[in-house]
């Protein structure tokens, strides 16, 4: 935890590390997004299943993720899906930016299954993403949130999370 | 008293009010430091949960942000938040630059509370996550609050001052309008000690009270007043009288004291002639003639002083109210012309003519009147009329007259002699006065005459006065009143009670008169009057003698008793004689010549004499009662 959070905050204000580094910050950010979003009947479940749908940008950053962190008191595991096809029970869903043609479908999916959807693109964030990231000034790794999805979701999440972020209306 | 109740009223309220600010400042006071310090609280875990998220994300800057919002919160001077390694993850700082140090007492404590500041230091815990702590120093503003209450309560005193002024000014008059109206009545009724004024209750109310009892007090004073008034008047009254006898005393002593000195003069006088003649009697050379000049000389002087000792007697009764009015049928007419007949042969100056006036006829003219008295006072003012006209006439007389509804006899005594003075006129009456010093002098006298004759005329329940003009004469006026005998006259004879005189018949050679008596010269005397009327007498020196000498002689015909005798009293003598043999004439014999005592006898005795015996008296007394065949 200390030295993921050390390299975030080294990524955080060094963005000038790398691309390949960004994508550690954003597994952190998810790990953040996560502890402080609460599911239905959390507290049954044994495993907390991230899924990532589309081309993985993280490359083994969420599998270390899911090795040395726990979410709410469960192990986490990170499951990969190229299609929407492929998608099955989950939490949180990570949609790449490789699939943004097929947003609105994934969305329309999603919703019917109490998942924290979070993306990283533009039009991610305009097809009702819950999470969505964006580079500010080419510096600097932000999100965008929408409480209202959010809470349509029937998902809960942490009201100074969503203060932290810039806040969303689509 | 309406300015004392306005200020008394003004103090208790601004006391009030200052107590209540005072009381109220300190509680708001607390309050006030409670309130910042749970607002700062409140700030301070604000401030941490919002804290939580830059922390997480470990972006100092937004943090920052967040701490910048404190800016609208003037108190909080400056804020910095640790990591849990306690460096500085970020801080703000509105102005106050002072370095502030976290110390151990407020990381202990986590809230410090001074005068000036108050800081806060707390732990930023987020979902059971320590993410570090987060300080605020804030000022507690309390000048501010002070000034700001402070004006608050002036402002409210001021407000209270004027609130509670009205209400004295107009709340006083219901308590001052009485209290005006009671101080004025008791200032009228100081000055006009007038305690009739009483005050108007009205309602129920403590001032209605406080009138009530006022109107009671004067109740009391009042009556009070009243009782002392009564009390004073007969205590003034009693005053005078004490005065008026006082000086009534000092006079009659001095009166006493004159009237000694013209007693011994008086007395003296006719004590030389008899004494004096007594001696020259003595002398064997004496011619017939020369001794029957002397022995009426001497009797004439013992007439003069008898009259002096009778006088005495007769004002003594009077003052002491001895003296009884004997009523009993009068003929007044034959009464002055009795008078008439001795004074005009007893005038002292022959140029002086005696007339006499009488107005109703003898029948009209008995009435019912004391008549020893009447005589006493007629033959006083005829005296005194002829001691003191030397020249002229003597008139006397009465009138019938009515006066106030009732029928009087008005006499007088009117004379053509020297007169009496203003003055004199006013004392004459008085007793052992005279008109003026010059008259005993020159006339002699006792002063004790008129005063004889008005107590007398007052005993009758009549008046007297006098008109006289000072050298022209003096009329002596007095009243009796007229109560008739004529129509009582059949009645009083039926019922007049058969006389008690025991006359005994006998022949003189066998009555004996036994004389109780323990002075032998009185005895004497009697013997020699008595036995030369032939009559045989035994003689007993004190009462029981004389019973024993009763007992012894049968042929006892009458008892001539002294009162005074030693061994046993006359009178307690006659007393047992009487229950011996009730119908054995005693007759009293003594210087008691008191009327009272003279009445007393008659309870026992069948008469009495007084004395000095004189011979005629003492010869009538005992032919009454021994009736000598």
């Amino acid at each position: 935890m200390r030295i993921l959070t050390v390299i975030f905050f080294l990524f955080l204000f060094f963005p000038g590390w790398g691309q390949e580094n960004e994508y550690a910050i954003k597994a952190a950010y998810i790990e953040k997004f996560a502890r402080f979003t609460q599911w239905d009947n959390i507290t049954q479940i044994d495993t907390f299943r991230i899924t990532v749908l589309g081309k993985n940008p993280f490359k083994g950053e969420l599998d270390n993720l899911a090795e040395n962190y726990s979410i709410h008191n469960k192990k986490v595991s990170v499951r990969y899906a190229k299609t929407i096809d492929q998608l099955k029970k989950t939490h949180l869903l990570f949609v790449a930016a490789s699939e943004d043609k097929h947003l609105t479908t994934i969305i329309a999916r999603a919703k019917q299954m109490n998942v924290l959807i979070v993306g990283e693109t533009k039009k991610c964030a305009e097809a009702g993403g819950h999470f969505v990231f964006f580079i500010a000034n080419n510096k600097t790794i932000g999100f965008n949130v929408n409480p209202q999805r959010i809470k349509k979701s029937g998902l809960d999440t942490d009201i100074y999370l969503m203060s932290y972020g810039e806040v969303v209306k689509y | 008293m309406r300015t004392k109740i306005i200020v008394i009223t003004l103090v208790i309220s601004v006391l009030t009010t200052s107590v209540g600010l005072y009381v109220g400042y300190l509680f708001n006071k607390e309050l006030y430091k409670k309130n910042i310090v749970e607002n700062l609280i409140e700030d301070v875990k604000l401030i941490s949960n919002y804290m939580v998220m830059p922390m997480e994300f470990e972006s100092p800057e937004k943090g920052k942000e967040v701490l910048e919002k404190l800016h609208s919160k003037s108190s909080i001077l400056n804020c910095q938040v640790f990591r849990p390694d306690n460096t500085l993850f970020t801080s703000i700082d509105f102005g106050n630059n002072v370095a502030s140090e976290v110390s151990t007492e407020l990381k202990t404590n986590e809230i410090l509370d001074s005068d000036e500041y108050i800081e806060v230091y707390k732990p930023i815990i987020y979902q059971n996550q320590t993410y570090g702590a987060i300080y605020i120093r804030a000022t507690n503003n309390f000048e501010k609050f002070q000034q700001r209450y402070f004006l608050i309560a002036a402002l409210l005193s001021i407000v209270m001052a004027i609130v509670a002024f009205i209400l004295a000014h107009f709340g006083q008059k219901p308590i001052v309008k009485p209290i005006k109206s009671l101080n004025q009545t008791m200032a009228d009724i100081t000055i006009s000690k007038d305690y009739s004024l009483r005050l108007p209750v009205n309602g129920k109310n403590e001032i209605a009270k406080l009138n009530k009892a006022f109107n009671a007090m004067l109740d009391a004073i009042q009556l009070n007043e009243q009782e002392r008034d009564v009390a004073l008047d007969a205590l003034k009254e009693n005053e005078k009288e004490l005065i008026k006898a006082k000086e009534k005393a000092e006079e009659s002593n001095h009166l006493k004291t004159v009237f000694l000195q013209n007693m011994s003069h008086e007395i003296r006088t006719p004590m030389n002639a008899i004494i004096g003649f007594s001696d020259l009697l003595s002398n064997s050379t004496l011619s017939e003639e020369q001794k029957k000049q002397y022995l009426n000389i001497i009797q004439n002087n013992s007439h003069q002083l008898l009259a002096i000792v009778t006088d005495i007697l007769t004002i003594s009764a009077i003052e002491t109210k001895q003296a009884t009015v004997n009523l009993e049928k009068t003929e007044i007419n034959a009464v002055l012309d009795e008078l008439w007949t001795v004074f005009n042969n007893n005038k002292k100056y022959d140029n002086v003519e005696l007339e006499i006036h009488k107005t109703l006829i003898d029948k009209e003219a008995q009435i019912f009147t004391d008549q020893t008295k009447l005589t006493q006072i007629l033959s006083n003012l005829l005296g005194n009329a002829l001691k003191f006209t030397p020249k002229g006439s003597i008139q006397f007389g009465y009138k019938r007259k009515v006066i106030e509804n009732e029928s009087v006899l008005e006499f007088f005594v009117k004379d053509t002699g020297i007169g009496i003075d203003e003055s004199g006129q006013q004392l004459i009456f008085e007793r052992f006065t005279q008109a003026d010093d010059s008259i005993r002098r020159n006339f002699g006298g006792t002063g004790l005459g008129l005063s004889i004759c008005k107590g007398f005329v007052e005993m009758l329940e009549g008046k007297i006065w006098l008109e006289s003009e000072l050298g022209k004469g003096t009329t002596f006026y007095f009243t009796i009143p007229y109560k008739s005998a004529i129509s009582e006259q059949e009645e009083t004879e039926q019922s007049k009670p058969i006389p008690s005189q025991k006359t005994v018949k006998t022949k003189l050679e066998e009555t004996i008169v036994l004389v109780a008596e323990d002075e032998e010269y009185n005895y004497l005397f009697i013997e020699e009057v008595l036995h030369q009327k032939g009559f045989n007498l035994i003689h007993a020196r004190d009462g029981q003698e004389t019973i024993d000498m009763f007992k012894a002689n049968p042929n006892i015909g009458l008892i001539l008793m002294d009162i005074k005798m030693p061994v046993m009293s006359g009178f307690q003598a006659a007393k047992i004689i009487k229950q011996m043999q009730a119908d054995v004439p005693i007759v009293a014999q003594s210087a008691y010549a008191l009327e009272s005592e003279i009445k007393r006898y008659s309870e026992v005795f069948d008469d009495y004499i007084t004395k000095p015996i004189s011979t005629k008296t003492l010869t009538q007394k005992v032919n009454k009662y021994l009736s000598v065949s």
